[in-house]
Parts: C-alpha cells; structure tokens; sequence
C-alpha cells in the first residue's frame, strides 16, 4: 500500500507497525496496509467499517468522526462476530476533497502491552490470595475459640471429677476409720458402715462410668444419615414406656436431618426421660415441636411439670448435678448439653418455676465438620 | 444515600483516587449496607458507567485500567471486612471467565457473596483454557460452576466449556450458570449454550445457585 504524499514523494504504508485503513465516503474500506486483514483472519476492503467495528464500544464513535468531531486519538476496538482485537488508539484523519478517513493505528510498544497484562494477572491473583488469607485467618480464629472452649470443658471436667468424687470418698473414710475404731464394735452399726461403705463404693463407679461417658460425648463420628425425627421419638417415647397418665405430644410436622443417629437419640431420650421423672402428678403433658431456625432447627421439648427455679438453672448443665440427691448420676443433662455443643448446636432452658421447663434444641440441618471436642486424647 | 455513594465512587474512580474510594464504601458498610447492596448498587452501576464514559471517549483505556484495579482492591478491603467464618462451608463453586474473557468483576462478587453465604468457592480468573477447567472441576468435583462471558464472540467457547464438562467423566453433574452481559441482553441464551440457568446479576445468581444446589425451598 503505497500512498502518495506529493507528485515526487511516496510512502509505503505495509512498513507501518499498525492499522492504516482509508474509508471512504460512503464508509466502505477502500484501502489497507494488510494489518487488519492479518488480525482478524478476514479481508476487509470493500467492508462498510461499521461492519468491522465492535458495535457496543466504537461504532456510535465512528459515527462522531463522520459527524465532524475531533480528537488526537480514538480508541477503537476491532473485530467481526468471531474475533475482537485489543482496543488501539487512531487517529482519523480526513482525505483530500472530502473522500473519507484515512484511520491511522498508534503502535503501541509491544513490551508496554505485555507488561499491563502482566499488572492485570498479579492484580486478579492478588485479589485471590487475599480472599484465600481472610477465609484462613476466620478458621484460624475459629479453631482457637474451639479449643478455648475445649479446654473450658476439659477444666471444668476435671474439677467436676476431683470435687464430686471427693463426697463418696470422704464418706467411704468416715465410715471405714468408724470401723477401725474399737471403742464402736456394735455389729449393728458394723454392718450399716459397712453396707454404706458399699453403696459409696458403687456410687462412686457410677459416677466414674457417667465422667467416661461424657467425656466421650464429645466424640464427633462421620456416620451422618437422614433421620425422620417424628419416627425417631415415637421409637424413643416406647422404649421410655411414660405411665398412662403423662400424654406425649410429638408435633406431625417434624423434620428430617442429616445427622448423626445414636446422639441426637440420646439428646432426647434424656429430654423426655427428664420430662417423664419430674412431671406433675395429674394431667402431665410433653409436647415435642420444631420450627425452622435458618440453618439449625429449632427443637423444643416442653412440659407442664414443677419446672426450675431460675436459681437452679444455671446448675442443671454441671456434670453430677441432681435436683434430688441419690437420684441418678446428675449426667443426664450435661451429656446432653456436650452432644449438642459438640455437635455445633446450642440449647437453652427457659423455665418458671411452677409452670413447666422447655428445653430448646437448636441442631444443625446438615452436619457441621467435626470439631474434634472429645475430652478423650 | 446509596445515590450519594454511588457518585461519590465514581468521582473517586474518574479521578484515580483510591483513597476517596475506600472512603466511599467505607462509609456504606458503617451505615450498615450489605455488601451485596454495595456491589449491587454502588460498584457495578459505577464501573458501568466507567465502561460508558470510555465509549464516549471522556477516559482513557488507561483510566478505565485504573478504575478496575480500584475497584478490586475496594472488593478485596470490603470482603475482609464483612467476612465471618463459618464452620460449614459447602458447597462448592468453581467460577471461571470463558476463554478470552477479560471482564471479572462480576464473577468476583458472585463468589464474595457465595462465600458470605457460607460456601466454598475458587475462582479461577479471566480467560481460563477449557482444558484447564474441566480438569479442575474433575479435581474438585464443585456442587456448581459459574462462567461468564461479555461479549458475542466469547459465546462459542462458553457453550464448548459448558459441553466438555458435561461429558467429563464426573460422579455427579455441577449445576452450571452462564453470567454476563450477553446473557443479560438474551437470557434464552443461556439455555442454547447448555447452561442450567443464568442470572441478572450476582445477588440472584447466589438465590438460584441456594434454591438449586441445595435445594432449600427459602432461597427461590
């Protein structure tokens, strides 16, 4: 493509390092120096221009340079339904005797190019590093909460352990250092001492039994299944055989969750069990219902029994607390109240004394990832 | 008051002031917006009007340059200061620009918003080879894939990545959503190129993406 700059004077324009087009007044590409028909793949003399200009960000600016208007440099981007070029800055330059545009492509240095790639590439993978930092830092901190919580639970086990053991034994000393005195030799009382030494002896394995069983409770396992709570309590509400008198209510729209079997079992048959042991005397009521709390369901287990003093409520989560002393090992709730940490769930006791107790379960819909809280190392 | 930030952003982003931009959104996430209300409201309208305001030759391709990097550092501050861990966090997505494609901003907020609502997701970045996403999405098998395209010409290769994955040899399909603006101006696209759906735009995709991947009836 050779152009004509005076009658002695000519340049040949296929040396110059971008596009130059001439488009003439009826908008067609009348000449090319060949660089637009290399990228694109496509001759293009004879095209109307618009047809070869990206329609959304240069063809209303092609308009504009036929309209009059002027600029140093028109950024312009090239290209047919197959292929777009990168965006170049031109230069329109009218022709002689009103015959079209001559558009003239600045070079760019390649180098130049290649390096605002460069920025674009480590600017997208900065953005992705630092997304990738924050998720890391929140399970970080999630993960210290965890054992932060962990060792709470552990702390607390151990003086529950130490503290509570310490009642049967001082008693089983009481009784034994009754028998070794001479001065008290009356069989009678040797056989009573020795029949509580017994019944100490015991309480004290029950009590060992019960600390092992909770500090396992914390064991999270990976067999998840999907479990018709309705189906699951009818089954539990059997086995617990309540008297005829207690009426158990299990709402008809309880949910199915994905969760582990056997404790999620043992949350509520110690729940109804409670409910069933201290109930009122006539007309005892459970009732059981669910309702949907975002990614947990809410579980409710309430009864109409003596209730909780608000001065006791703390208490009931303690290992080895009982509301009657002798009665049961004073596990039951705080093994419930582990399983259902342990398993990323909360519950909560809202009672008034003289007018029931509801406990709320609130147990994740879909398993959480194990958060590893078992006491056992 | 959204109005307000929204021109208070661009101006920042005209004027290649990074600063005044982080104080603009700074100022909607202490007034309590949510981040996609941000995104949604305040960043996309503004780099939209960037992209208009270079058509209309007022900026530079330089200038717009700088107007997108803003913005992703702006993104990348917002994300780390509304981010709260979960413990759960699935579903996955894997999130890729079609190959060619250089426009990413709206896959970014997509996975900023999934991640806020407790997924996993990986986002792969522009232009990503198909080869190199069907080998991923058999790495890590993801719940979802979200691709994204801007323009015409891209279109072919979203439909060539969105049939090569759904021949890969997988244990279950990934619902797989096409996004960006040719699918917006032709929403029945989306379903030409194979894609299980297409959104309006990233707080959308995030409800279809919940309705159809976990399947919870809340989201639709």
């Amino acid at each position: 493509m050779t152009v004509a700059l005076s009658p002695t004077l000519a340049v040949d324009l296929a040396a110059w390092p971008g596009v130059v087009l001439h488009i003439d007044a009826a908008g067609k590409v009348s000449a090319s120096n060949g660089q637009l028909e290399a990228r694109l793949g496509a001759p293009v003399i004879g095209r109307p221009v618009l047809d070869l200009l990206d329609a959304d960000s240069s063809a209303a600016k092609w308009r504009r340079i036929v309209g009059g208007a002027t600029r140093p440099a028109w950024e312009l981007i090239f290209g047919t339904g197959e292929a777009l070029l990168e965006t170049g800055a031109y230069s329109a330059i009218p022709a002689s005797e009103g015959d079209g545009f001559w558009l003239v492509e600045h070079p760019t240095p390649r180098r130049l190019t290649a390096l605002a790639g460069e920025v674009t590439t480590i600017n997208t993978e900065l953005a992705a590093t630092q997304r990738r930092l924050v998720v890391e830092q929140g399970r970080l901190a999630h993960a210290l909460r965890e054992l932060e919580r962990s060792n709470a639970a552990l702390d607390e086990f151990a003086h529950a352990v130490s503290h509570d053991l310490k009642a049967p034994l001082r008693g089983i000393r009481q009784r034994v250092d009754a028998l070794l005195d001479p001065a008290a030799s009356e069989p009678d009382r040797r056989a009573a001492d020795l029949t509580r030494t017994r019944e100490l002896a015991e309480r004290m394995r029950q009590m060992i039994d019960a600390a092992l069983a909770y500090a396992r409770a914390g064991r999270v396992s990976d067999r998840i299944e999907a479990i018709d709570i309705g189906a699951l309590l009818r089954d539990v509400v059997d086995y617990l055989a309540p008297p005829a008198e207690v009426t158990v209510d299990l709402a008809p729209d309880l949910p199915t969750i994905e969760t582990e079997r056997v404790p999620f079992e043992q949350v509520f048959r110690n729940l109804l069990s409670n409910a069933i042991t201290y109930r009122r005397e006539t007309a005892a009521r459970i009732a059981v219902t669910a309702a949907d709390a975002g990614a947990r369901w809410e579980l409710v287990v309430a009864d109409n029994g003596p209730g909780i003093p608000e001065s006791q409520q703390q208490q009931v989560w303690r290992l080895f607390h009982t509301s009657r002393p002798g009665d049961g090992t004073g596990l039951g709730l705080a093994l419930v109240k582990r399983i259902v940490e342990s398993h990323g769930g909360e519950i909560e006791l809202r009672s008034t004394a003289g007018s029931g107790a509801a406990f709320h379960v609130y147990w994740p819909k879909h398993p959480a990832r194990a958060t590893g809280g078992s006491l056992e190392r | 008051m959204t109005i307000a930030t929204h021109d208070a952003y661009l101006a920042a982003l005209r004027a290649g002031d990074r600063h005044a931009a982080y104080r603009a959104l700074d100022a909607a996430l202490d007034d309590g917006r949510e981040l996609g209300q941000v995104y949604l409201d305040v960043v996309q309208p503004a780099m939209r009007e960037i992209g208009r305001l270079w058509q209309e030759d007022e900026l530079t391709v330089a200038e717009e340059h700088l107007a997108t990097a803003i913005t992703e550092s702006a993104m990348s501050r917002m994300f780390e200061r509304v981010f709260v861990w979960r413990d759960l966090r699935t579903p996955r997505l894997l999130a890729a620009c079609a190959e060619e494609e250089r426009h990413q901003m709206g896959l970014r907020m997509l996975c900023d918003l999934l991640e806020l609502a407790g997924w996993e997701t990986t986002y792969l970045g522009a232009s990503v080879p198909i080869e190199s996403l069907v080998d991923l999405v058999r790495k890590h098998q993801p719940a979802a894939v979200a691709i994204s395209a801007t323009i015409a010409p891209h279109v072919p290769r979203v439909r060539d990545a969105i049939r090569a994955i759904r021949s890969a040899p997988l244990p279950s399909q990934p619902v797989i959503a096409v996004g960006g603006r040719v699918f917006l101006n032709d929403p029945p696209l989306a379903e030409r190129v194979g894609a299980d759906f297409t959104a309006a735009d990233a707080a959308e995709a995030v409800r279809l993406f919940e309705k159809r991947v976990r399947r919870d009836p809340r989201a639709a």
